[in-house]
């Protein structure tokens, strides 16, 4: 099984190989698919002139402070939600028809209150978080053992404690699991907004590149993205499994 | 463990058979919202909020029907539609053919496997430039991209479908002497199914994001085009009409899929308990 | 193949022939012997019983007798050909009924699963899986789900299954052993039955004594894993067997506390001998 996974590595490193040759040869047109090392030598310019650094700190600030606010309010409103059955049930109806929506659809609604700028970037990537993250924190403070709640009432802990000792810690595979999946949204959409409608970037780096015809910096900047994501989910799945440890062993995996 | 408030004891004496805690949870869930609109309403009307941004939820309301009526949203929403129907179409074609081999053979997904662990956390949207690049702004950059998005979790959900089925039923398909293509079909496939709808209905929403995304980018026709083009026109009163219709858009897809999955998993449903 | 004694001389020349088989798991890292040497022979249309302590290896030899596994060492022979792949002629019933049957198929469709490669033209698969039903009593349940259905009735569900595809022998890996006393007992005559109305030789694996001596027409005794043959007791009862009279038979309960005995001292002997190897799952 190793050997075969070597093998996948290879199969990508051929890939690039015939990606490279093709372009040489004239076979692939290099003026929309550059060869990798076109590509490579973009991506190295874009590094070192300073705009790498520039376009990815503003997409990650962006990112990072909608994720909170979303993480925020989701995981308080989930757990409010998810104690008080008045409180459910009176946004029940507002959560199953927001839901549904696609987040991008708030993009317009954010350009007219808030602009262009960074502010817009974070109110969508905050608004399209929260849902995720919402509804799983819902989701596992309703899935929380009832027995585990009658053992925090008979040691009389107060509401709050009760909330924060034992429901959260219960509920808490759930909560990390929306938090993965918001993850990924939040980038997905500060993308989106930097694509649409914005001045700064990865995104509207990428974008830029597109209109001004620099074809291999737009494939650097692709790459920037995708190795972004890939860090970003690898780094929340290594936390993940340090915090929930005790989780893995006690049941078995849901695959998720 | 739902607490609920205790129904009003008369009603519950006259129809003991009505649900009353489910209607009076529902009723507080509608009146929330009402209460929301008309606040909104309120404001707007009384200038507390911009109506230049928020304008009243009637005035929304009607250039909604308006749009309708006059025949403008429906060639966005065929144009939306159809892009998202043939790139889903085409996701699910790969995504849960590749995912029954993938899923079979460990070898060939170990194969796969750097590849698919690369690609996967890539944000779609961002291959969009790219897809511009390679196909123009028509609707094979569309279709492309959202098949593209589409693929990953179906494929991924039917690769874990296909692992979740219990080893017993396959030795019972060979002792019954089923080949390879039937087990495939006859044994893995249903076995799998619960697994891969669920990353069919994941992958339906994000098709009808990533559509919406490429013609907020890159297109003339399209509900995405027309709510971008109503904000950059500040037709603000259009571009809420639109906004209800995408919420309209994604709520009807998933209840139409939910029903859909309901038939098809009646089984799965009863016998793990309505999960 | 020096097994393989012609005409044995019980109820005929033997159908099946288990020759030296012997099962090594992990050959790479730490191999673990789970089979050390099965030998035995199975005559046509014979009851014959297994029997050993928990672990033994009881499954893995169902299993490779099956086809289903193939043997470190040994071979299984049917009618003299060796069984390298599961062979037509013969079925295995799981003891885990719910894993083993198609939760998306009614109860009709389940017994038509076994019959859907067999060759046959429809009317007569549809004729095979109504007999089926009716000789197991389920019936009347034939489009019902399996969850719908109690233990019990899944694990007739399954046998129908196999009496569907007609075997001429029938592998059943502790068939009884999730249900409860009152089915078990219900079940162990339903099969009783169906046996002497259609022969066929069964190969009826159970840890539960009292149960094989009940069945069967020999009883083998398997030591503790890895797993041996170590005795074989013929059981000399009348048939047709019954609840009470047989269970109170003065020979039953010698031939039970022979067997119980035995296996005792298998058990002990292992403990004495300080635990082997860690047993691990099967059978």
């Amino acid at each position: 099984m190793r050997v075969t996974r070597l093998l996948g590595f290879v199969l990508i490193a051929a890939l690039l190989g015939l990606w490279e040759a093709g372009a040489h040869a004239g076979a692939i047109d290099a003026r929309y698919l550059p060869p990798p090392s076109a590509v490579a030598a973009a991506w190295w310019g874009f590094a070192t002139g300073g705009q790498l650094a520039e376009s990815l700190a503003t997409t990650l600030a962006s990112w990072a402070q909608g994720y909170a606010i979303a993480a925020v309010l989701g995981i308080s409103l989930g757990t409010v939600m998810g104690f008080f059955p008045v409180v459910r049930a009176m946004l029940a109806t507002i959560v199953e028809l927001l839901r549904p929506m696609p987040s991008v659809a708030i993009i317009p609604i954010a350009i007219v209150l808030f602009g262009l700028g960074d502010p817009m970037k974070r109110f969508v990537v905050a608004y399209a978080a929260l849902w995720p993250v919402l509804i799983n924190t819902l989701y596992g403070v309703l899935a929380v053992d009832p027995l585990l709640i009658d053992t925090a009432r008979t040691f009389r802990l107060g509401a709050v404690r009760s909330a924060l000792r034992v429901i959260l810690p219960a509920a808490s595979p759930y909560i990390a699991t929306g938090l993965r999946i918001s993850t990924s949204i939040a980038l997905i959409l500060v993308i989106t907004a930097e694509l649409v409608a914005s001045r700064s970037g990865l995104g509207y780096f990428v974008r830029a590149a597109e209109q001004a015809g620099r074809v291999p910096e737009v494939y650097a900047g692709v790459l920037t993205i995708a190795v972004v994501g890939y860090l970003l989910n690898a780094t929340f799945v290594a936390l993940e499994g340090r915090v929930l440890a005790w989780h893995r062993g006690l049941t078995a995996r849901e695959g998720v | 463990m739902q607490r609920a408030a205790e129904p009003p004891l008369v009603a519950a004496r006259l129809w003991p058979a009505l649900d009353w805690r489910a209607l009076s949870r529902q009723a507080l869930g509608f009146a929330t919202l009402l209460a929301v609109l008309a606040a909104w309403e309120i404001a707007s009307r009384t200038r507390v909020l911009t109506p230049q941004f928020f304008p009243p939820v009637t005035e929304i309301l009607s250039t909604f029907v308006a749009l309708w009526q006059n025949g403008v949203f429906l060639p966005h929403l065929a144009a939306t539609l159809w892009r998202m129907a043939v790139g889903y179409g085409l996701a699910v074609i790969l995504g849960i053919g590749l995912g029954l081999l993938l899923g079979r053979w460990r070898g060939l997904y170990d194969l796969f496997e750097p590849l698919i662990e690369f690609a996967r956390p890539m944000p779609p949207v961002a291959l969009i430039p790219v897809l511009i690049l390679l196909l123009g702004i028509g609707d094979e950059m569309k279709i492309a991209i959202v098949a593209f998005a589409a693929f990953f979790p179906i494929l991924l959900n039917t690769i874990d479908g296909v692992r979740g089925v219990h080893p017993t039923l396959l030795d019972v398909a060979r002792t019954f002497r089923f080949r390879a293509a039937d087990v495939l079909r006859k044994v893995i496939l249903p076995a799998a199914l619960p697994q891969i709808m669920a990353g069919l209905r994941i992958s339906l929403a994000i098709a009808l994001i990533v559509a919406l995304v490429s013609e907020m980018i890159g297109a003339t026709q399209g509900l995405g085009y027309f709510v971008l083009q109503a904000q950059r026109g500040l037709r603000i009163r259009d571009m809420y009409a639109a906004i209800v219709m995408l919420a309209l858009l994604g709520y009807t897809l998933n209840a139409l899929f939910l029903l859909l999955e309901g038939r098809v998993l009646a089984w799965h449903r009863a016998s793990t308990g309505q999960t | 193949m020096e097994a393989r004694a012609e005409g044995v001389g019980r109820e005929g020349s033997p159908l099946l022939d288990v020759v030296h088989l012997r099962k090594v798991y992990g050959q790479r890292r730490r191999p673990t012997l789970a089979v050390e040497d099965l030998h035995f022979s199975v005559a046509a249309d014979e009851f014959l019983a297994v029997v050993g302590p928990s672990g033994c290896g009881k499954t893995t030899m169902l299993r490779m007798i099956a086809g289903l596994l193939p043997p470190t060492g040994g071979a299984v022979y049917l009618r003299g050909q060796p069984v390298t792949e599961p062979p037509p002629e013969m079925v295995l019933v799981f003891q885990d009924y719910g894993r083993s049957l198609c939760q998306w198929r009614s109860v009709a469709r389940n017994v038509h699963f076994a019959l859907e490669h067999s060759g046959l033209p429809a009317a007569e698969r549809a004729r095979r899986v109504d007999e089926a039903l009716a000789i197991v009593g389920l019936a009347e349940f034939r489009d019902h789900y399996p969850w719908e259905l109690s233990g019990g009735m899944q694990q007739r569900l399954q046998i129908a299954r196999a009496l569907a595809y007609q075997p001429r022998i029938l592998l059943m890996d502790e068939p009884f052993g999730s249900l409860d006393a009152l089915t078990r007992a219900e079940l162990e005559d339903q099969l009783l039955d169906i046996w002497t109305r259609q022969p066929k030789t069964i190969l009826f694996v159970t840890h539960d004594i009292e149960e094989a001596v009940y069945l069967a027409d020999r009883v083998l005794i398997l030591s503790a894993r890895p797993a041996r043959v170590v005795e074989e007791v013929r059981i000399d009862l009348p048939r047709p067997r019954d609840q009470i009279t047989t269970r109170s038979h003065e020979r039953f309960v010698e031939y039970r506390n022979h067997i119980y005995t035995r296996i005792r001292q298998e058990t002990g002997a292992v403990a004495r001998a300080g635990a082997g190897p860690a047993v691990v799952g099967r059978g």
